[in-house]
């Protein structure tokens, strides 16, 4: 893997510019590397905020919803290690009850139904 | 015997001094002064009493002075180029040890040299890099170094640095199809 766009991930990660979202969906969830594609995800759930959360979590092809296993159980991995699970929580219910994409939505409920077996 | 008488009053006239020197000028004044020296019989050579003895050299003590004199000799011979090399030994081992101090200098102005060089090289490499990283690139943003990615960025050159990467990574694949 490419050390400088491992490292520009990892700023965009701990940036405080909320542009640093679109940026990592753009370039990071679109990216043809599963490598680049596992990092961006797993690094916009550890943002931990509505916008980062919603990216890989309603977005068909996008984190927990990604063609790639790999990419989707890693996702969901660093979904169920973060400490303050609430916003997760809240956007994959909205997810289960409104998203058109019945995928989507099955997902969503495999991935609460981890969250309430972890805790 | 008119003969004979005449010569033997002439001869009788003739009176020799055999008595005192044979010097023919003894009786001979000369200014008033006398000589009294004595001189050879028959000879106008002036003869000493005493004459002088010549000292016969000794054989056996010339061949014992040569002798000597040559012992002495092959001794400066032999010692003395013994003392010249130990000098010359001397004087090179100075110069030896001169040489390997200058040696010693000039192999630490080498090292002084070859770290200042290696500074000077590591600053312009560095520069290079610095100055890459400083170039605008498209819509104004920054393309950064290793260095400079951090998250006090601005995301605009994180964004533009990140696109740049791709474009590399893919101008290699291409290159490695073709």
């Amino acid at each position: 893997m490419n050390k400088k766009i491992e490292r520009i991930i990892d700023a965009l990660e701990k940036h405080e510019d909320m542009e640093s979202i679109e940026i990592l969906e753009e370039l990071g969830t679109n990216s043809p590397d599963n490598d680049i594609r596992e990092l961006t995800s797993k690094a916009l759930v550890r943002k931990n905020v509505h916008d980062s959360l919603k990216v890989v979590i309603i977005n068909q092809g996008k984190g927990i919803n990604d063609l790639s296993p790999v990419v989707a159980m890693s996702t969901v991995n660093e979904i169920l290690a973060l400490e303050d699970k609430t916003e997760a929580i809240k956007i994959l219910d909205d997810t289960i009850n409104m998203n058109d994409i019945e995928e989507v939505r099955e997902n969503a409920k495999s991935v609460k139904s981890l969250l309430t077996l972890s805790e | 015997m008119e003969i004979k008488s005449i010569v033997g009053s002439k001869l009788g006239s003739l009176t020799f001094n055999r008595s005192t020197s044979t010097n023919p000028f003894e009786k001979t004044s000369f200014k008033g002064r006398t000589f009294n020296g004595s001189v050879l019989p028959f000879a106008d050579v002036f003869q000493s009493i005493k004459p002088v003895e010549t000292v016969k050299p000794n054989k056996v003590k010339m061949v014992a002075g040569a002798v000597i004199s040559a012992i002495v000799d092959f001794k400066s011979k032999l010692t003395q180029p013994v003392i010249n090399f130990a000098n010359n030994v001397k004087e090179k081992i100075g110069h030896v040890k001169e040489h390997i101090v200058n040696s010693i200098d000039s192999i630490k102005n080498v090292k002084t040299s070859i770290v200042e060089m290696g500074k000077s090289v590591h600053e312009k490499v560095a520069h290079a890099l610095e100055g890459k990283a400083g170039e605008p690139g498209p819509d104004g943003a920054i393309i950064l170094n290793m260095k400079h990615i951090n998250a006090q960025a601005p995301v605009k050159d994180l964004k533009a640095t990140w696109i740049a990467e791709n474009e590399k990574m893919l101008s290699k694949e291409g290159k490695a199809v073709a």
